[in-house]
Order: structure tokens, then C-alpha cells, then sequence
């Protein structure tokens, strides 16, 4: 018992002193109630505070305004290793959300509570996590996740200034985005997006590395969503480029949206590539590609749906057909040119029909001349199509432009939403 | 006109006057009310002033102060143990029954109702039943009256009347109904429309007030299944048919007033309120804006809203229709989000509504659309989706189409519409099936070889429409057309004048079988 209390007050006074000689360092680890389990400082105190009765005489020995941080910080501690995850939530908000934390923070000149604000910005969102779990478990609503949200606006709202603390702002900015994006509410990045990225406060330079990747990997993947290919292929070649290569859990996650960008672009990854991080779901996806084969494209849509769907990249994927139907009138045309060149750039669309049926493809010559009709608009098939004589007649110079690195161009039906799709702040 | 045999269990018992009916100055119909005399604020004191201080809550709390809402959402949801259509207490609220006589009360109640804060009913706690009491008052629709007498009714003919605001700490179990009850007097009401020789105004009100009152005891139970999802179906379905020809009258209204209709609304138009027509229209809106908020009643509402923004488009010309078509919009959306929720909550009690699938197309299509500047991600929305729903026949169709869209495929676009699409899918996507023709146009004339000219018919049979209007819509899009020695007609191809029309006539639909829709 008295060993319990002795743990528990020196707890109380290692906060306490961090707090007062401004050490970030020594106060973060205090607050990692997450992972208690794992910390043995956190560990032991945890357990001190089942055996230990009662707290607030412990606490009169810490500052008053600290007193109201520490004891719903204890309590949060307490609740979380007896598994009650939705009281170590509620406990924890309020101890990070009292006057005497937030408003002290705000009056705090230096950075020095950035690292601490940092702990505290992650384990609101994993502890609102676990609560949200703990809610479904019992059948009622699921809000924690979304509190926690709230809470990390007003956060970012502190470190809106001009003061060193602004760097923090991203830090914040990436937690919040992974909150939307496992609520679903993704719509809400655009509103800190917009502040990080045109408040004058802010120089994007300035935020450390490992945030801005965080960043860019985000609002790239927020650019394929919206299919703004370019952009996309920008922000996440930054990510690719400046994320630590051990991680290389974090870079499949990266290639995971840029491979799909990449294809759309008309760049293929090198099989070596999808091998080494295990990105097998986009082998067919290429070897189509690089055989004209619809079929093989769709059945590895198929064979993937659940996964390219939850990525939400099975849309852009669908898209690659045209790209497919490009390389295919490729091929028939390179097999021509190998018969008789002096005919090859003239493609009977009875041909087509029979490459696609020998393609397992049942296509009849309008849906084909329909086809020649769309690649030709879109630039990928540089040519006319002759209605009467039912024959494909391409360029003679350079008849299949490569992409160049940009997505179709051309005026396209699906150019139009493209276009729409930029006006769009996100 | 007694109806159906055996119905309810207890006997009416006659009570005596309704001695705690609020006041002297109430309303019984043969009153002539004034709306002016009556000031909404400060409720408590002026009321009781004029209501002669009988207006206590149960509970004692005064009367006059805010109502209110429907439902309280903390309590627990009752079971309803009436065993009768019209349960014998209920609350009242006074007023509203007093508008049923007079369109002017109706009128500044209609508007209150939509601005919470001015919901000045005085709650009135009747003792007496209500179905004595509305004898005392005559207040017997039609359909209640035993042998044609406005004042004797029974449990077999009176059915409950919507009661605007119940607060559910108020309510006794007696009062509420219980499901099969509720399906019971559903049945009886539906059966009233098929077979009644009343003019189709007065069963019109009769039933809409009723059924109401049958979701209100509906959303108090807070029963949410397959059997209420299909009563609330069958519900708005004997509405819909109304609804259409309802539609003229609100684009009058509309092209009447702002479209800010409750502001817009004064005592100054009571004198027009006698117009029929100009009635029937305010009826219209209450249905059109007073839906209840649970239920899947909601299934209707999108669909009474996607039909109108078909109709309305095509009296595109005749009306300033296009704030109406931005609000119809803006209602169809909104109606679409609750239905999704409203799905989203059965599907944790694990059943599943047969029509869920269709109406989740509806968003893709709607996301297609042309008008709109802001476009949902559509593939954030699929990546919330359940896999299931999402591999469902309907949701296969619609992938289909938007990948078909996507890539331009016209040909594709128009064979998977005409094989598969429902109605309203159908009127959802006309704006787009004319976006798509254009671009078919685009392309052909990009591409096509300027010695061959393209044939109208094969086109047109490709497109879906008819010649004539094919030929129609070349015009409209800077394109010239050429006609040869045997008379038909062509597309000359590599024109220079192309350009996307800004607004479409509405063209034919021709599936293959040249059925018009």
C-alpha cells in the first residue's frame, strides 16, 4: 500500500517537475497512456493506482492547476489498463482539454511542450479509437473517434500562431487527417488544408520532415480520389522521395496510390518493384497493359475488387481500359506493318473483332467502330475512322502518341470531370 | 357508412362535456377565429389570460412554453397496448384541430410549424376522450360518422387523429398503438381510398392526417423493421398518385410567391386561401416538406423527387422552374443521405430492405449528372460502402454505366440503360443520356472520314432516339447536317462549328423493341 502510494507520488512529482523546469522530453513519456503496457515507468504506476485508495491527497502535493490535469490523467491511466477504454477516453480529453493544460499551453512562449502536445495529439486519437471500439462492442454509437476530432481542431487552433509552436501544426494536421479518414469524413480535410496551405503563418519548409511526408502522402491520396492525376503523382513522389527507405512498411502504402496514378500516366512499374513490397494485386493490372488484354484487366479487377474498392482505386484502374485498347491496335498494327508495311496503317475493324474474340472479348464492328471513335478523340490513336469501308486508317507518323507522363489529353467526355474535379478545393 | 365489422375491443362509453377543454374561445368549428387576436409571445401569461388558466401540462408545468419535439430520443421506446384506432385519451393540440375549419388557423400554424421557436400551441390536456370530444365538437371527418351523424362515431370508424406535438414523458401506453394495430388501421385506411365515393379531396385529408398519425405512433415506439418499412411503403404509395398532378399546382404557387415560402406567407393571403386550388397546393407542400423524420417514408420522397426534377425540367421553358429544380435537388439529396442512414441503422439489427440497392444507384447517377459544380468523390463513397451492396445486381448495373460513361463508351452506355434501368434510374440519368449523345456527335465528327458521311438512321439507332430528333440535336450542336438523293440524312464529318449545348429539349428514349418511354 504504501509502496503503491510511494509509486504514485513520484509519478505526481516527475510530472511536476517536468512541467516546471519546461522539459518536453521527460513530461511526453508521461503521457503515453497507450502504452502503458509497454512503458515500465507508466506500467508501474498503473498498477500503483488500483492498489493505491486515494489519489487526491497524493495530489495536494503537486500545484494546484496541475492537481486538475493529474487526477483525470491518473484516472485515464487507471481506466485504460482495467480496459475501460471509453472512461480512459473521457478521462483523458478532459485532462488534456482542462483550462489548466490548454490555456497554460497558449501562454507558453516556447516549443517546449511540442513533443508533449505531440503525445497528447496521438493518444487522444488511439484512446478514441479504442472507446469507439468499446462502443460498438455494446451495441450504442461509436463517437469518440469524432470528439477526438473536434479536440484536435481546437489544438490546432493553438498552434495557429506566429510563434516557434506553429510548426506543430502539421503534426496536428496529419492526425487529424488519419481520424477523417477512418471516419469516413474526408470532406473535413479541407478545411485544415486549406489553412496550412494558404495562412501566411505558415511556410511549408519549415515543418519537420516526417510530418510533411505524412502530408503529402495524404493529400495525394485526397488527389486520386479525385482523380487530379498530376498533382497525385506530385505529392506522392514527394512522399516516395523523402519517406526513410527502411520504412518500408510506409512506402508500400505510398506505392500503393501511386502505382495506380503511375499506369494512368502511362508509366509501368517494373515487376522487381511490385515483388519487393508486395504489391502483387497489381501484377495482372500490368501485364495487361502490356499485352492489350481487356480481359485480363477485368478479370483482375475482379479478382481484387474488395481490395482496389476499399482503396478506393478501383475506379481509376476501370479506367486503364482505353489504354489497353491502345496497346492492342498497337500490336495489330506492328503485326501488320511485319506482313506488308505499305498496308499496315490500314486497319480493317473485322480484324479488331476477331483479335478481341480470340481475346475471349465478344465485341461486334459498331461497338469496335465505337472504340477507334474514342481512342482517336482522346489522342491515343492518332487517324480516322472510315464509316462505309468499316476500316481504322492511322497516322503514318507516330499513330500511338505515348502519354508523355500526362493522363489523356484531348477534350473527353471524362475530360469534363476531370476539369470539374480540379475546381475542387480538396 | 359502417365499415369493417369487428373491430376494436372496448366499448365507447359517452363521457360528458369535455369540461377541461381549454376555453370558451376556442375554436369549435362554427367560430369565426381570429389569428390576430392571438399574440405568440409571451405565451404563458396571454394564454392563460384567454384560455381561462386550465392549461396545465400533466405534470404541471405550464402550458405555453415550448413545445416539445416529437420524440424524445433519451426514454425508452414504448409499446403501444390501445387496442382500438382511436385510443380513448390523447393530447390535443388545440389549435391544430381548430385549422382543420379554418384555413387561415391552418395557415399561421403551417408556418409556426416550421420555425420551432414560434410553436405557441397551447398543450391541452383533455381528460375526456378524445373521440368524445371531437363529437362535442362535430370534429368528425366523414369517414367517422356513424350513419352519416357529425356527432356519434365508433371504435370501429374513428380512427386516431395526428396530434402535432406529444411529448413522449406525457404519453400513457394507452395511448399509443401497437404494430398490428397500427397494420390494421392501415388497411382499413387504405381501403377507405380504393372504395370510398367521397370526392377525392376529403379522403385525400382524411388519410393523410391519418397516416400520420399512424408514423407518429410509429417513431414514438421507435419501431424500425421489415413490416414498418413496407407499411411506410404502402403509406406514401396512395399518396404518389397525388402527387404528380400536385406538381403543376406548385410551380404555380412557386411562380406565385418567393421561393421562400414561409416567409412569403402572410394573413394577407387568407382571402386567396379560399381559392381551391391555392389550398390544395399548401396541402401539396405540407406533404412535400412535412414528412416525418423517421421512416422510411423517406423511400418515397426520393422518388417523388426525382420524378419531379424530370417534370420540371421539361417545363423548363414554360415557368422560371430553375430555383424550384435547384430546391427539388437540394430535397432529393438531403431525403437520400436519411434513407442511407436510415438503412445503415436496420442493417445493425441484420435485416436488409429489398429496394436499399437502388436507391444507393441513385446517388452515382445523380453524381453524374451535368448541372451540378461540386462532385462527391465517387470512390470515396464505394470505399465506404459494404462489399455486398456493392456486388448486388443494381450496383453491378451502375458500375457498369459509369464505367461505360467514364471511358466514353457510348454504345455501351445506351445498351446497358435500355436493358436494365428502372424508371427512376432512367429519370435520374436523362440529363446525362443527352451529355452523352453530344459527345457521341464529338467523337464521330473528330474522327470520322470526311469522304463518308455518317448515316442519321444507324445513329440514331445506336443513340436511342429518333431520327428527326437526332437530327434535332446536330443543330443544337453547331453541327450541320446533309441530306442525299434518296432523302436521308447525314453527318458530314471534321466540322469545325462543334460545341456542347447548353441546356437540352428533352429528346425521345427509343429502346431497341422502338418503345417510347
Amino acid at each position: 500500500m504504501g509502496d503503491a502510494h510511494r509509486k504514485v507520488g513520484d509519478y505526481v512529482r516527475r510530472f511536476s517537475d517536468a512541467v516546471l523546469s519546461q522539459e518536453g522530453s521527460s513530461l511526453s513519456p508521461l503521457l503515453a497512456v497507450s502504452s502503458s503496457s509497454s512503458s515500465p515507468p507508466l506500467l508501474s504506476v498503473a498498477d500503483a493506482l488500483a492498489a493505491a485508495q486515494d489519489w487526491g491527497r497524493l495530489l495536494k502535493q503537486a500545484d494546484a492547476q496541475l492537481g486538475e490535469i493529474l487526477s483525470h490523467l491518473l484516472r485515464a491511466i487507471h481506466s485504460f489498463r482495467s480496459g475501460r477504454f471509453v472512461e480512459a477516453y473521457n478521462a483523458f480529453e478532459r485532462s488534456a482539454n482542462s483550462s489548466a493544460f490548454l490555456q497554460e499551453f497558449r501562454n507558453w512562449e516556447s516549443a517546449w511542450a511540442l513533443d508533449p502536445l505531440y503525445t497528447i495529439a496521438y493518444e487522444i486519437r488511439i484512446l478514441a479509437e479504442k472507446a469507439d471500439w468499446e462502443l460498438s462492442s455494446h451495441g450504442k454509437n461509436p463517437e469518440k473517434l469524432k470528439a477526438a476530432g473536434s479536440f484536435l481542431m481546437k489544438v490546432f487552433g493553438a498552434l495557429a500562431g506566429k510563434g516557434p509552436k506553429r510548426v506543430g501544426a502539421l503534426y496536428v494536421t496529419c492526425q487529424l487527417f488519419k481520424i477523417y479518414f477512418k471516419l469516413g469524413t474526408v470532406h473535413l480535410c479541407r478545411s485544415v488544408i486549406r489553412s496550412i496551405e494558404t495562412a501566411r503563418i505558415f511556410d511549408f519548409e519549415e515543418f519537420p520532415l516526417r510530418d510533411k511526408v505524412t502530408y503529402m502522402y495524404y493529400t495525394g491520396r485526397l488527389e486520386v480520389y479525385n482523380e487530379n492525376f498530376l498533382a497525385a503523382d506530385q505529392k506522392l513522389m514527394y512522399a516516395l522521395s523523402h519517406c526513410d527507405v527502411r520504412r518500408e512498411a510506409n512506402i508500400r502504402m505510398i506505392l500503393k496510390y501511386l502505382v495506380p496514378v503511375k499506369l494512368s500516366l502511362g508509366i509501368l512499374p517494373k515487376t522487381r518493384l511490385l515483388e519487393k513490397y508486395n504489391l502483387v494485386e497489381y501484377a495482372s493490372v500490368v501485364q495487361a497493359l502490356k499485352r492489350g488484354d481487356v480481359r485480363l484487366l477485368r478479370h483482375a479487377l475482379l479478382d481484387h475488387e474488395d481490395r482496389f474498392l476499399r482503396s478506393g482505386v478501383y475506379l481509376v484502374l476501370e479506367k486503364l481500359e482505353l489504354q489497353v485498347y491502345q496497346r492492342l491496335m498497337k500490336k495489330i498494327y506492328i503485326l501488320q506493318k511485319q506482313k506488308d508495311p505499305s498496308k499496315a496503317h490500314q486497319v480493317k475493324l473485322e480484324v479488331v473483332v476477331k483479335a478481341l474474340r480470340w481475346l475471349e472479348m465478344d465485341m461486334d464492328i459498331d461497338e469496335v467502330e465505337c472504340m477507334m471513335a474514342i481512342l482517336i478523340y482522346k489522342n491515343l490513336m492518332k487517324g480516322y475512322f472510315a464509316h462505309k469501308s468499316k476500316v481504322v486508317v492511322l497516322s503514318k507518323q507516330d499513330p500511338f502518341p505515348k502519354l508523355n507522363g500526362r493522363p489523356e489529353s484531348g477534350r473527353m467526355l471524362s475530360g469534363m470531370l476531370e476539369v470539374r474535379s480540379k475546381r475542387q478545393v480538396v | 357508412m359502417e365499415r369493417r365489422g369487428g373491430g376494436g375491443g372496448r366499448p365507447w362509453r359517452p363521457r360528458g362535456a369535455a369540461r377541461d377543454r381549454a376555453s370558451s374561445s376556442s375554436s369549435s368549428h362554427g367560430d369565426r377565429w381570429r389569428p390576430s387576436a392571438w399574440q405568440p409571445s409571451p405565451p404563458s401569461n396571454s394564454a392563460e389570460e384567454r384560455k381561462g388558466g386550465r392549461n396545465l401540462r400533466r405534470d404541471g408545468s405550464a402550458v405555453g412554453a415550448r413545445a416539445e419535439p416529437v420524440v424524445d430520443v433519451d426514454t425508452a421506446p414504448l409499446v403501444g397496448t390501445c387496442p382500438d384506432m382511436c385510443p380513448e385519451l390523447a393530447f390535443v393540440v388545440y389549435l391544430f384541430q381548430a385549422c382543420f375549419f379554418n384555413a387561415a388557423v391552418f395557415l399561421t400554424l403551417f408556418q409556426s410549424y416550421y420555425f420551432e421557436e414560434n410553436v405557441t400551441f397551447v398543450l391541452v390536456h383533455v381528460i375526456a376522450k378524445e373521440r368524445a370530444q371531437r363529437e362535442q365538437l362535430r370534429d368528425l371527418a366523414v369517414f367517422e360518422r356513424v350513419h352519416g351523424n357529425p356527432g356519434r362515431t365508433s371504435t370501429t370508424l374513428s380512427v386516431k387523429k395526428f396530434c402535432r406535438t406529444m411529448s413522449t414523458m406525457h404519453v400513457e401506453t394507452s395511448d399509443i398503438r401497437p404494430l398490428p394495430v397500427l397494420q390494421r388501421t392501415l388497411a382499413y385506411l387504405l381501403d377507405l381510398v380504393d372504395y370510398s365515393d367521397n370526392p377525392f379531396e376529403v379522403i385525400h385529408d382524411f388519410v393523410f392526417d391519418r397516416t400520420r398519425s399512424i408514423r407518429q405512433d410509429l417513431c414514438i415506439q421507435n419501431i424500425v423493421n421489415i413490416e414498418v418499412i413496407h407499411m411506410y411503403e404502402e403509406m406514401v404509395h396512395l399518396m404518389s398518385n397525388s402527387l404528380e398532378s400536385m406538381l403543376i399546382l406548385i410551380n404555380l404557387f412557386y411562380a406565385f410567391h418567393d421561393t421562400n415560402i414561409w416567409t412569403a406567407v402572410t394573413f394577407d393571403i387568407r382571402q386567396k386561401l379560399c381559392d381551391p386550388a391555392l389550398n390544395f397546393v399548401m396541402k401539396s407542400l405540407q406533404l412535400l416538406y412535412y414528412y416525418d423524420p423517421v421512416g422510411f417514408l423517406w423511400c418515397k420522397k426520393v422518388k417523388f423527387h426525382i420524378i419531379s426534377d424530370q417534370r420540371l425540367r421539361k417545363c423548363c421553358g414554360k415557368l422560371d422552374t430553375s430555383s424550384l429544380l435547384h430546391l427539388n435537388m437540394e430535397q432529393l439529396i438531403k431525403s437520400l443521405m436519411t434513407l442511407y442512414d436510415l438503412y445503415a441503422i436496420n442493417r445493425k439489427s441484420g435485416s436488409r430492405n429489398c429496394n436499399e440497392a437502388e436507391f444507393y444507384s441513385f446517388y452515382v447517377f445523380l453524381q453524374l449528372g451535368y448541372k451540378s459544380q461540386e462532385r462527391d468523390s465517387i470512390s470515396l463513397w464505394f470505399r465506404k460502402m459494404e462489399v455486398s451492396i456493392l456486388q448486388s445486381k443494381e450496383m453491378k448495373f451502375v458500375r457498369n454505366v459509369l464505367r461505360c460513361f467514364r471511358i466514353g463508351n457510348y454504345m455501351c452506355f445506351f445498351k446497358a440503360i435500355a436493358t436494365e434501368s428502372s424508371y427512376l434510374q432512367f429519370c435520374l440519368l436523362e440529363p446525362v443520356i443527352d451529355e452523352v449523345r453530344a459527345w457521341a456527335l464529338s467523337y464521330i465528327n473528330y474522327g470520322g472520314y470526311k469522304l463518308h458521311p455518317y448515316p442519321l438512321a444507324e445513329l440514331s439507332r445506336v443513340l436511342m432516339m429518333e431520327e428527326s430528333d437526332l437530327e434535332s440535336l446536330c443543330h443544337a450542336c453547331g453541327l450541320e447536317t446533309s441530306k442525299d438523293e434518296a432523302g436521308r440524312f447525314f453527318l458530314p464529318t471534321k466540322q469545325l462549328g462543334f460545341r456542347m449545348p447548353k441546356a437540352f429539349q428533352s429528346f425521345s428514349f427509343l429502346d431497341s423493341a422502338s418503345l417510347k418511354r
